[in-house]
């Protein structure tokens, strides 16, 4: 069965909805936040912007918003192009499809730039009773493929994309965006394809926005510890392959993922080497979505049982 | 006036120290370091042991002495062989003050590219 994007009720005297502005309507979606950006979106399509809360609901916050996100329809070299504007500034322009994408891009990206006092990794997380899996790596691993199985089969998600940990705690700060599924993946996720209002369809980009809770109620989860640590590697047609690696190999690759390193690398590595002491790491390569959903979720069923936690 | 020697020059004599700009951190027993430009490297259990004794004070000739001791059955000229080999080439790798580095060494990979979407794979959290 497809998954449905919610249906945003706009409601008169809030933030959001419809505004009238000078000659021309405006639609204002409400605050969102990404990690250390805050942001909304000003539009001048109401599809788009019912579109746009739906999809950002998973980050909404009641914080104003400090920045503001602005997609409007303007007279442009070969008829109209949509123009993406950052607090007034232009960034990028195209057709819809783009500019809904390189809005996405933005987010992610100033998320990584806004964002201070955390370590960030280029990582996929998820997480059952507060015992989290990181899977870091490189595009096109397999990172938000493998997460969408494992909240899929019934972990609690994290991020598929911008792993956020507090060093002072060791915890993990989700960031609960929708799942960024490329075309590669349509086919292991097929159950997972959004349902988009028609008059929206013409903004996507090349890829499937899939909202956690369409893949299972309640499947945001709130925060959790790092205690297991996955290196996926997609491979079409390999066996699943297990490899363990030791926490020194692992952090040398998880420290290739941050995104602050280059900040401050004594530091990171310091806080990375003390959230790994505590992970059991291993190096995953399968063609299988199944057989690594298993394994991951086995080898985290393991370690929770170290610590007496079970699940059926 | 500090002296740079070259790591092939380095012999018994030699008190090698750690580059205080050295990162370092240790995970059962290995030794991960980076050192910015000399990048990243993991040292295995021995080679952390003799590390953690790289604080300019100690010779090769000492350190070996010392293993010597801990290690009696050991042939001394092969410790004292194993002994240079690790601070020749920790040097060569940039990692001892007061050694030139061979050559530099190759970056860190980054986690992905940094371009806006239009081409296959960008979503924006890259470095």
């Amino acid at each position: 069965m497809a998954a449905t994007l919610p249906q945003v009720t706009q409601e008169a005297g809030t933030n959001t909805g419809r505004e009238v502005t000078g000659a021309a309507a405006a639609y204002r979606t409400g605050s969102f936040r990404a990690l250390g950006h805050e942001f909304m979106v000003v539009t001048s399509d109401a599809a788009l912007s019912s579109y746009l809360e739906a999809l950002f609901a998973p980050l909404a916050s009641d914080r104003p918003a400090a920045h503001t996100y602005t997609l409007t329809e303007r007279p442009g070299a070969g008829g109209s192009d949509w123009v993406l504007d950052f607090d007034g500034a232009e960034i990028g322009r195209g057709d819809p499809s783009r500019a809904l994408a390189l809005l996405l891009w933005d987010v992610n990206r100033s998320a990584v730039q806004r964002t201070r006092g955390l370590v960030l990794l280029h990582a996929a997380a998820a997480e059952r009773d507060g015992a989290a899996v990181l899977l870091p790596g490189a595009m096109e691993v397999g990172k938000t493929t493998l997460v969408a199985g494992l909240v899929r089969a019934g972990l609690g998600y994290l991020t598929d994309e911008l792993t956020a940990i507090d060093p002072a705690t060791g915890r993990i700060r989700p960031y609960p965006k929708a799942l960024s599924v490329d075309p590669g993946s349509y086919g292991p996720l097929a159950d997972l394809e959004p349902t988009v209002p028609a008059a929206a369809r013409r903004f996507l980009p090349d890829q499937w926005q899939v909202l956690p809770t369409a893949i299972r109620a309640g499947a945001v989860a709130s925060t959790a510890t790092p205690r297991l640590v996955v290196l996926p590697r997609y491979v079409a047609g390999q066996a699943t392959e297990l490899r363990p690696l030791s926490r020194a190999d692992a952090l040398i690759a998880v420290a290739g993922c941050a995104f602050t390193f280059d900040d401050d690398p004594a530091g990171t590595l310091a806080a990375l080497g003390a959230v790994l002491r505590s992970c059991d790491c291993y190096e995953l390569r399968s063609g299988s979505l199944d057989e690594a959903v298993r394994t991951v979720v086995d080898l985290l069923d393991r370690r929770l049982a170290m610590t007496g936690v079970t699940h059926p | 006036m500090s002296r740079t020697v070259a790591a092939e020059d380095i012999g018994p004599d030699f008190a090698p120290r750690r580059r205080p700009d050295v990162a370092s951190v240790e995970m059962d027993g290995e030794a991960v370091l980076y050192a910015g430009s000399a990048g990243m490297h993991k040292l295995d259990r021995v080679a952390t042991v003799l590390w953690n004794c790289f604080d300019g004070s100690v010779t090769v000739r000492e350190l070996v002495a010392d293993l010597d001791d801990v290690y009696p059955d050991a042939d001394r000229s092969r410790i004292e062989a194993d002994v240079l080999a690790c601070v020749r080439q920790l040097g060569r790798q940039g990692l001892l003050a007061g050694v030139a580095a061979a050559e530099p060494p190759e970056p860190m990979e980054a986690p992905g590219a940094t371009d806006a979407p239009g081409a296959e794979g960008e979503d924006g959290a890259s470095r």
